[in-house]
């Protein structure tokens, strides 16, 4: 499942798209290889996104519209105890997520 | 809510005739009540939390050329493509669809400049939509605050609209808003702003220029149309973004001409539905590195450096349930000083009235009906007032938030939305303006099953109830010395009610309402100092409201049931006679065979009949009915509570009332559904009869059964 998305998205820097995308960060295809899910990140942690899943899917459209966008710059900032939900930091303001949403949002750690 | 149909997405139209409105829309929580209030100088509710407007209001204001224009408040939204029945309100208005709204000649867009990327998003979207904006740069304080510095010059030239920097919650730059929304420079933007790959773009043109042919739309909606088609997947048709109330497009040709456009961009790789936000956001990216410059830290330390302990995995936790039980006891507690002295006032009317008038009906329709009744239940104005003084800190303070980013995995294991939390602490201060605050959950399911056990949530209006059966039978005593137990009863109920409904939500889930996958996405605000100011205006307001209730329909029921508990008369009988022969007491007496398994007698009966429609009226019923059964003078300076207690049955010798009765009373209270409002407000949001049938049905068998259970069980224990 997730390879499938990750393909598509490699695919997507090649289709031609004008630069402006690029500022957002770097969108090499080598960077899906070490990308984990970002409810695996530990307090602190964060990185760049890399891809989001659940296919065409409202909740998609809507991490997307929040700023969850491909090269955007994520921070976990704290998780809530006994799996609950997580709190990030993106484009400057705090988010609140459940576990199995931050799931389908791939992250780069960068390490 | 209006769902009706509307297809006026066309051209023409109603758009001539008087000023057209202005449309104030942004993200949630960036201000655009407050602002809306500095402008009209209304007094809407603002608070720290997103979700706090959930319908459109209206207002006017008078701008600077003498002209007055009609202002729209909107809830909040992050996009002009819905996930939320508040949102779509927004999004209908904007787009000039809404039922019975003129479409909007301007939009005010507020964006939060303490977190410009974000709102950006919406801003650029209504600019696409060739709609004509003026930006409010709200929150600049904070922003300045924030080592945040924004060129507003350079800004408005990037987005090609008009851009005022304000800090409504101190009324800087309103006067400048004011002149620029009358202004000539009307805000219609130039160009678009965002940057599609070439063939998204071309099929995007193309489709606006059919829709446009075809139905004859005005270019916002055409755009709106064209975008939302070519993102959706086919299957997902009408999930992301199409509003029910968008008109039908089913031209065949029109429909396969979307499918090739579909496929074309599939083939070429592009992600249809990322292809619209990620190139929105390139670009406002762009715009940011030009405009925006920060130093030092981005000035949520102190908000960050609260959160590490309120949000704190244990701490947090403590915390949490330490203020609500700090409400709870409080509002029981703090409150009982002021409240002697209201019942005293009350009492001294009482005897006065009695002792200038002659003995007669009238005097003692006064006495026993009006004052005692009415003023039974003002009363409780100082609770009221706590209790909101209590609820309007944790909402201004950003507070809530966190609580339910705290409470969401206990929320999650009923089955509960994460936003549902929100919409239940509200049903704290009413039901009603808690299954309002549901429109802000995205699943209809979800939505309903919160609306569904929202009334089990202790409503101000139980309050009375509970305080005059706490204060007359439950003693005064402190647990380990300073518990008291009086306020942990208050507590308990509290509890009560809470633990039902989540157990109720859980049987909803799993029956009538099963539903799978659940989100939680809501944004965390950075805390704010509560204002004193709007604190006491919500205490002023909502004191007002509970008094007024008190003059018009509690006295009104008041006076009704003196005369159903007066007539007929009986000549020569005691009061207590007179009482049982009463329309009143014979009601009482008729489901009386059916209450006394729960413990309560024809006289509570009438209490029980008479608070119906509304729970206070128990309290004023009490009020009236045992002033009139009482042998001795009602003006003696014998308060309700010890009149209550004393009460007994002139033949059999038992009294009206044990502590079990008490408790009992309160359960049923608790849990039962006497609130005609609230049984309203549900048919409304769900447009039909089914839902508040099933929420009566369902409070009344549960309220019922556990009052029994209790009842029966408090006797084998040897209570009562
Ligand atoms: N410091 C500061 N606070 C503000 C300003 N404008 C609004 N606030 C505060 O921000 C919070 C949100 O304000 P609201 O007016 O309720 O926001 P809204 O956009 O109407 O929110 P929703 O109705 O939930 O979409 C409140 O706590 C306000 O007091 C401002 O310019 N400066
Ligand atoms: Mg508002």
């Amino acid at each position: 499942m997730f390879t499938l998305l990750i393909t598509k998205k490699i695919m997507k820097p090649e289709s031609g798209k004008p630069g402006p995308d690029r500022t957002d960060g770097p969108r090499i295809a080598g960077d899906t290889n070490g990308a984990v899910s970002l409810d695996s990140l530990p307090g602190g942690g964060g990185g760049t996104v890399t891809s989001i899943g659940g296919d065409s899917t409202p909740l998609r459209q809507r991490l997307m519209e929040l700023g969850i966008t491909i090269g955007s710059d994520i921070r976990v900032v704290r998780k809530a105890p006994f799996g609950g939900p997580i709190e990030i930091a993106v484009r400057g303001y705090r988010l609140s997520l459940r576990r199995a949403e931050a799931r389908t949002v791939m992250i780069d750690t960068g390490v | 809510m209006a769902g009706g149909r509307n297809p006026d997405g066309r051209a023409g139209g109603a758009s001539g005739g008087p000023i057209p409105p202005i449309a104030v829309v942004g993200n949630p929580n960036s201000g655009k009540t407050a602002i809306f209030n500095a402008l009209t100088g209304l007094r809407q509710k603002v608070a720290n939390y997103p979700g706090v407007t959930i319908e459109k209001k209206e207002g006017r204001a008078r701008l600077p050329d003498g002209s007055e224009v009609v202002l729209i408040d909107l809830p909040g939204t992050y996009s002009l493509f819905p996930h939320s029945p508040d949102e779509l309100i927004a999004s209908e208005v904007v787009l000039g669809r809404y039922p019975a709204t003129p479409v909007p000649g301007k939009v005010l867009c507020v964006v939060d400049a303490s977190n410009l990327e974000r709102n950006l998003y919406l801003a650029t979207q209504l600019i696409d939509h060739r709609i004509p904006v003026v930006i409010a740069l709200n929150m600049i304080d904070v922003a300045e605050a924030g080592g945040i510095t924004i060129d507003i010059g350079r800004l408005s030239e990037e987005l090609g609209v008009p851009v005022l920097p304000t800090a409504a919650s101190s009324g800087r730059g309103i006067p400048e808003l004011k002149a620029a929304l009358a202004g000539g420079a009307n805000g219609e933007p130039a160009a678009r702003l965002f940057e599609l790959p070439e063939a998204a773009q071309r099929e995007c043109t193309l489709l606006e220029g059919e829709l446009l042919r075809l139905y004859g739309f005005r270019p916002a909606v055409a755009h709106h149309e064209a975008v939302s088609l070519l993102s959706s997947s086919p299957e997902a048709a009408d999930t992301t973004g199409r509003s029910p109330s968008a008109p039908a497009i089913n031209d065949e040709e029109l429909l396969a001409r979307v499918k090739t456009a579909r496929d074309k961009l599939d083939f070429l790789g592009i992600d249809r539905q990322s292809v619209f936000i990620e190139g929105r956001y390139a670009r406002i990216r762009q715009i940011c590195e030009k405009c925006v410059s920060t130093n030092g830290f981005a000035g949520r330390r102190l908000s960050d450096a609260l959160d590490r302990v309120l949000t704190h995995r244990v701490w947090g936790f403590l915390i949490f349930m330490a203020l609500m039980t700090v409400m709870f006891i409080g509002v029981f507690t703090w409150a009982e000083y002021p409240m002697q002295f209201i019942t005293a006032g009350f009492d001294s009317l009482g005897a006065i009235v009695s002792d200038t008038m002659p003995p007669g009906d009238l005097r003692d329709l006064l006495v026993r009906g009006v004052i005692a009744g009415v003023g039974a239940v003002v009363t409780f104005v100082p609770q009221i007032l706590a209790l909101f003084f209590f609820i309007s800190i944790l909402e201004d303070s950003g507070y809530m938030s966190r609580a339910a980013f705290i409470m969401d995995k206990v929320m999650g294991k009923v089955g509960l939305h994460g936003k549902a939390f929100i919409p239940l602490l509200g049903s704290f201060a009413c039901a009603i303006p808690g299954i309002m605050a549901t429109r802000t959950i995205e699943s209809g399911k979800d939505r309903m099953v919160t609306m569904m056990i929202a009334p089990l949530m202790s409503c101000s209006a139980r309050l009375p109830v509970y305080t005059l059966l706490i204060a007359a039978f439950i003693p005064h005593y402190l647990i380990l010395g300073f518990l008291p137990l009086q306020g942990l009863t208050m507590a308990a109920m509290y509890v009560l009610g809470i633990v039902m409904a989540l157990a109720m939500a859980l049987l909803f889930k799993k029956t009538l309402l099963r539903g799978k996958k659940l989100s939680f996405v809501m944004e965390l605000p950075p805390y704010r100092m509560p204002s004193p100011r709007s604190i006491g205006m919500i205490m002023l307001d909502r004191g007002l409201v509970f008094l007024k209730n008190a003059g018009t329909f509690i006295l009104g029921v008041s006076i009704i049931l003196w005369f159903l508990s007066a007539y007929p008369k009986v000549d020569g009988a005691t009061p207590q006679e007179q009482l049982e022969q009463s329309y009143a007491g014979r009601a009482g007496k008729l489901i009386e065979p059916a209450i006394l398994p729960l413990g309560f007698n024809w006289k509570i009966g009438i209490g029980l009949i008479g608070s119906l429609l509304q729970r206070e009226v128990f309290v004023s019923t009490m009020g009236t009915i045992f002033n009139i059964g009482n042998d001795g003078d009602p003006e003696s300076g014998v308060s309700l509570q010890e009149r209550m207690v004393r009460d007994r049955d002139p033949e059999t010798g038992v009294n009206s009332f044990s502590v079990l009765t008490a408790i009992c009373l309160m359960i049923w209270y608790a849990l039962s559904m006497q609130c005609m409002s609230t049984v309203a407000i549900v048919r409304r949001e769900t447009a039909g009869w089914k839902w508040p049938v099933i929420l009566i049905a369902y409070m009344t068998i549960l309220a019922y059964t556990f009052t029994f259970l209790v009842h029966q069980g408090g006797l084998l224990i040897g209570m009562g």
